[in-house]
Formats: C-alpha cells, structure tokens, sequence
C-alpha cells in the first residue's frame, strides 16, 4: 500500500505514535473546541480511518508569525501534532524540498486530491497593478491563490493578515494589500484571526475540519464561533474591577499593580472577539491582561489602524485636534457675526420705519 | 469602515466641529444685537451686583408661585443632578472630557453612576408623559421640546442598554451598543446649540442681564 | 522586584458552590446508563465553572478506590478509579507539566489505558519481526 494511500491510523503505527498519544490529542482538543466527551471519542475514530487530509499552506505577505504560534506553542509536541495527523504537502517554513520540487509536490498534491484539500494562508495579497511586489517561484501571490483555491475543498486563513489585510493592509497600505476574501469568492473561508492567532485555536479549527469534513459554524466575519463567540471582556478576571470602576491610571501605578482593569490605558477588550481570556497563551498560562498590557484587538480588522490609537480608551476616538475646534469657533463667530449684522440692519430699519 | 469605527472617528470630529461652531455662532449673535435702551434709571444699586444676584435667585421659583411649580422644579433639580453625576462622574466618560480639555477628575464608583442614571431616566420618561398628559403642556409643546428630551434621553439609554450589554441572549453585539450609544451622544452634540438645550450656556447671561435691566427700572427681579 | 513580588491575585471563591452535589447526581445518571447498557459516558471538568474548593469537595465525595494508572505520552496522563467503581477521576499534563484538562470518566476501564486493537496488531508484528532476528542469531 503506498503511504499516499493509508489512513490515519496506519500511519500512526508506521510512524510509532501511539493510538493512547493520539486519544490524549483528541480528548485535549475536543475540551477546548467545547466538543462533548463523546464528541471526541468519535473524534477519534473518524480521523483514523481517514486517509490524511492533504493541506497546502500558503505564505503570502506575512512574518511567519502564524507559523511561529502553531509551531512554538509552549506543548510543542501536543499541539503541533497536528502536523503529523495532515499530510502538510506545502509549507515554505517546515517543507524539506525547496525550488522545482517544492512547486511540483503542490501542484501534484492539488491534482491527487482535487476538490478535498484544504488551502491554509498566511499573510495578505497585493492585488492587480500591484500584484508584483509579493512573488514565489516568479508566480504573483494572487495568481498563486487563484490557482491553487480552484479546486479545493475551503480555505482557513490564519491571522489577521490573511483574514483582514492586517499589518501589510494597515495605513497607507503602500502594496496595496487585500485578505484572502477580496480575491477569493466562491469557495468556503474560515478567518482563524489574530496576531497571531492562538495555537489551540487554530489546531482546534484544522481539527474540526479533520473530523467532521465540514466547515464549523461562523460568525459575520468568518471566524468559527467556537473560538470567536465570546469577548475578551465577557471572560476577562479583571471584569469585577470593571464592573466597580477601578482602573489602572497608567503602567506600573498603584492600580496597575494592584490588577485593576486596563480601561484607562486603551484595552479593547470589550470589543474584541477572541478566546485569549478563557484559553490563554504560552501553554494556558497568561494573556496580554493579565500581563499587564491592555487587548490591542489584534483579531479585529484595521486595529492597526483604530481611531486613537492603542492607547486611547474606548471612550476616547479620534476627535481632531484643538486646532480644528478653535478654526470651528473662528467659523462659528464669523456666521454669528454676519447673523447679527443683517438682524440689527433688520432692527435699525423697521425702527426707522416706526418712527417716520 | 465599522459602525463603531465611524462612531470614533469622522463622527466624533465633525459633531464637535459642529457644536464647538455652533456654541460659538450663538453667543455672537445674542451679544451683538442691539438692546433696547432704558429711559428709567433710579437711584438704585449697581446693575452689575443686582446681575449676579439674580443667576442665584433665579435657580430656585419666586414664593409666591412656587406652590405652582413644585413638582417640575424638584423633578427637574432630581433628573440634572442625576445626569451631571452620570455624565461628569462616571471614569470611561472622564476619560473623553480629559482627552479634549487637558485635565481630569476623580470618578465616582460605577455602582452609584448606575442608580444615578436609573432615577435620572425614570424621572425624564415620568415627565415625558407628564408633558403629553398635562393639559396645559401638551398645548404649548412643540417640536423643540420633545426633540430636546429625545436627544438627552437617547445617551442615557443606549449608555445603560451597553454598560449591561442588554441584548446579548438575542445576539446583539457589544460593539454595536457602544457605536450606538457614542453616536446618540453625537447627536445631541449635533442638536445641542440650535434650541431651548443651549440653556447651560445662556442662561447665566439672560439672568444677569434681566437682573440689571430690571435693577434700572427698580425692581428685584 | 522580581514578577512574583507583584501583589497581582484574583481572590478566588473559597466556598463550595454547590456544582459538586449537582455533578455527583449526573454521575449517577451515567453509572445508570452503564450498569444497564454498558455505554460509557464522560464529564469535562475543565469547561464548567467550579472553582477549587468545588473540586477538592467533588474529590473528597468520590474518595479514591484499588486503581491507579500513570500513561506517560506526550506529558503524563493520571488515571485512579474512586470508590464508586466505574467511576475514574482523569487528569491529562502536557509535556512541561501544565495541566490541559480533567475528565471524570464513567465506563469500566477509560479508552486510554486500554491497549488498541492496531496497536497489539502493530506489537504483534514488531515481536515477530524481532524473533526471527534473535533466531537468526542464535543460528550463528
């Protein structure tokens, strides 16, 4: 049997990783994708008997980060098990072939598995007259997604970048940078957002695709819901400080070191969705809160770009500045000014009237 | 660009514009037109002590009416007590006026903003069916007074409706209630010079000046 | 100052809240289920909202029975059997320790610790495969 053609499970037994590794992988993911006990047994047994889900990762505009959180993460050998439950048929980063070979493997992957591999993409696309200032292997970014999104089964884009245009796209996009869902328009796309996006959350969306064949449920902005349903706020420690009003005044003062909630110094977690407050980062141990930095929002489109910055408060946007205000007045007082000449004229010459 | 995103951005800018503008536009108007001229003078006091004595008196009804006017004068202190310490006493709001004057305050804790708005909003949605109910006051309404209590009503609710994020069990998302509630507040803004709401800033200079006019025909207004 | 002198701590709720007597009732209805039909069933511990003092008071009411099994794969996995017999108590830890998730796992003995069908067949071969070396060996 020619290893293109085994499952899952007999993979796993040829590579020696053990059914009770790959029980503990399901059972982990199936907790934080919310999944039922009885979900992820089931998750289990469906992906042995799979054959590998083929998957060609696309690198456009981007700065490896997305590849640095699913690789990096601080269980390293749990999470980025996913790599051996795919058969990651392209990836400029973690690929041993290089040049010719690396763009045949793709194309011959595409042809193999044609409408059932998934496309992953990391970085945003500069499109059209701009398109040739990101290329590979002398292909334009663009032309290489159309190409290889023609005949897959859907498309994850990982990170802000992909998803929303992110830091390439931010102001004044000088490559002329879009996400993957302005080029891209009849195939199925999953937004895994954020700057990068949390490795259990992307493991956890490939996972689901894996199991189940099917897209997860999303929301208005493309992002699976299991991962994006809920603010940071909604799950922030610090709310109760909130709720009370107590707020940090600035880094490092008596508020901040107390762990009084970040409102002051621009958090925006109230209206950013991600699962950083409930799973958190570097191996489920922080996020940028309880840090002591406030949420910039990264899983939000244009946050690099929003109004007053990442250390205005939400109550605070970008209102001008006094300059405006004070020519507002100039104007306000020339209008007046007139106003009050024509009514006095007005009051002047009807008093003349009476009186003649 | 977002609902939120506008809220925040072009919409922020050009309602302050406009009521920076607008403020402005009035007070030039009202100050440069001619006044009448008094033929009486008596021996009386100085126009300017009487002036500042009557933006005193005037706060509270002359005693011979004030038995008349009982129940809209304290509804009234109840409800601009009740929204001066929501808006100017609640931090997220402080934070705003600082990034535009320069200088804060202290805040208040949230939990006595919240009763402070709940009593404020009860009273105003009481004197809204008052004004509609009440013989006398529903004649002499007009679009002015109903778009006023419209536009000061708005903040208050879609304040409380997002603090609570009211709506998130049928899907309403929080960024909408904030783009909501930061856009109310522009409107009033917006609304604020043009009718009987720029009383804040002209009723100091309309007492003062009936206090003296009045002091010049010897009278205590 | 180093990050452990910064007075940064959420009070956590020190009273039991009740999840634990509520938690104890399903796993009634699971044991039921098993006893009757056989079908293992499961509990998440990790996506519920108890704080510890409701599992050190789920622990307690549970006790701890004749089993205990340690599966080291990829970071260790810890099994132990309570006094209710069907009823295990599973803690899965990552490679550095950190723990990923709890289970309470209702069936006779949990998927994990049991040897898999393709796994014996894979063994089976290896031992095979490693006999007949020895054997050729010995032959020498």
């Amino acid at each position: 049997m020619s290893q293109r053609e085994e499952n899952l499970g007999q993979y796993m037994a040829r590579r020696g990783i053990s059914r009770r590794t790959f029980l503990k992988f399901c059972t982990v993911m199936g907790s934080t994708m919310a999944l039922s006990p009885a979900q992820a047994a089931e998750m289990a047994e469906t992906m042995a008997k799979a054959t590998r889900q083929s998957v060609i990762w696309l690198s456009f505009q981007e700065c490896t980060g997305c590849t640095e959180s699913i690789t990096r993460s601080h269980n390293p050998t749990l999470e980025s098990l996913i790599f051996d439950f795919i058969s990651l048929d392209y990836h400029h980063t973690l690929q041993a072939a290089a040049g010719d070979a690396a763009e045949h493997a793709r194309e011959e992957a595409m042809k193999k598995h044609k409408g059932k591999y998934v496309v992953v993409v990391d970085g945003s696309i500069p499109v059209g007259e701009n398109a040739h200032y990101s290329t590979i292997a002398g292909i334009t970014n663009e032309q290489m997604l159309r190409d290889t999104a023609r005949d897959c089964f859907a498309i994850v884009t990982v990170g802000t970048c992909a998803a929303f245009g992110g830091i390439p796209a931010a102001r004044p996009n000088p490559t002329g940078a879009v996400a993957v869902s302005d080029i891209i328009k009849d195939k199925p796309i999953i937004n895994v957002s954020g700057c990068p996006p949390m490795p259990q959350v992307m493991t956890g969306t490939l996972s689901h695709i894996l199991t189940f064949g099917a897209i997860p449920e999303l929301d208005h902005l493309g992002r699976p819901i299991a991962f994006f349903g809920e603010t940071i706020h909604d799950r922030c420690y610090r709310r109760p400080f909130y709720e009370k009003g107590q707020f940090a005044k600035s880094f490092d003062d008596e508020g901040a070191r107390k762990g009084w909630c970040l409102y002051e110094v621009g958090c925006k977690g109230p209206t950013t969705y991600n699962a950083c407050a409930n799973l958190k980062w570097n191996g489920a141990d922080t996020f940028p809160v309880q840090s002591g930095h406030g949420c910039l929002g990264c899983s939000e489109p244009n946050f690099w770009d929003q109004a007053g910055g990442f250390y205005a408060p939400l109550s605070v946007g970008d209102w001008g500045s006094h300059e405006v205000l004070a020519g507002a007045a100039v104007a306000g007082a020339a209008v007046g000014a007139a106003a009050a000449v024509a009514a006095r004229s007005r009051q002047k010459s009807s008093k003349e009237e009476k009186t003649s | 660009m977002t609902l939120l995103e506008f809220a925040r951005g072009p919409a922020m800018e050009w309602s302050l514009i406009i009521l920076v503008a607008g403020v402005v536009l009035r007070f030039a108007g009202i100050f440069l037109l001619t006044r009448h001229k008094t033929y009486f003078r008596t021996k009386g006091g100085s126009t300017l002590a009487a002036g500042l004595r009557t933006i005193g008196t005037r706060s509270a009804p002359t005693p011979d009416l004030e038995h008349r006017v009982r129940f809209s004068h304290y509804t009234g202190y109840l409800w601009h007590i009740g929204l001066f310490i929501t808006v100017l006493f609640y931090t997220p709001h402080i934070l705003f006026f600082e990034s535009i004057l320069g200088f804060g305050w202290p805040g208040l804790p949230t939990s006595v903003v919240l009763a402070a708005a709940a009593v404020t909003l009860a009273v105003l949605i009481a004197l809204l069916i008052r004004r509609m109910v009440h013989p006398v006051l529903k004649t002499i309404s007009g679009f002015d007074d109903y778009a006023s209590w419209f536009v000061t009503t708005l903040p208050l609710v879609t304040g409380l409706v997002a603090f609570g994020h009211i709506g998130a069990g049928f899907g309403w998302r929080y960024e909408t209630l904030l783009a909501v509630h930061i856009l109310s507040v522009e409107l009033l803004f917006v609304y604020f010079p043009f009718g009987k709401l720029f009383h804040p800033f002209s009723i100091w200079f309309t007492r003062y000046m009936i206090g003296g006019q009045m002091e010049q025909r010897g009278v205590r207004a | 100052m180093s990050l452990s002198d910064i007075p940064v701590t959420v009070e956590p709720l020190t009273h039991p809240t009740g999840m634990a007597h509520a938690l104890l009732r399903e796993i009634a209805d699971h044991l039921a289920v098993l006893d009757n039909s056989g079908t293992a069933g499961a509990i998440d511990l990790s996506s519920l909202p108890m704080n510890s003092a409701d599992m050190d008071e789920l622990k307690a009411l549970l006790g701890r029975g004749e089993v205990e099994v340690g599966v080291e794969t990829v970071g260790r996995s810890e099994f132990y059997e309570t006094t209710y017999t069907g009823v295990w108590w599973a803690t899965h830890y990552g490679d550095d320790g950190t723990k990923l998730t709890e289970r309470i796992e209702i069936t006779a003995v949990p998927e994990m610790i049991k040897s898999h069908p393709d796994d014996i067949r894979n063994a089976h071969q290896r031992l095979r495969d490693a006999l007949s070396t020895d054997d050729q060996e010995t032959r020498q």
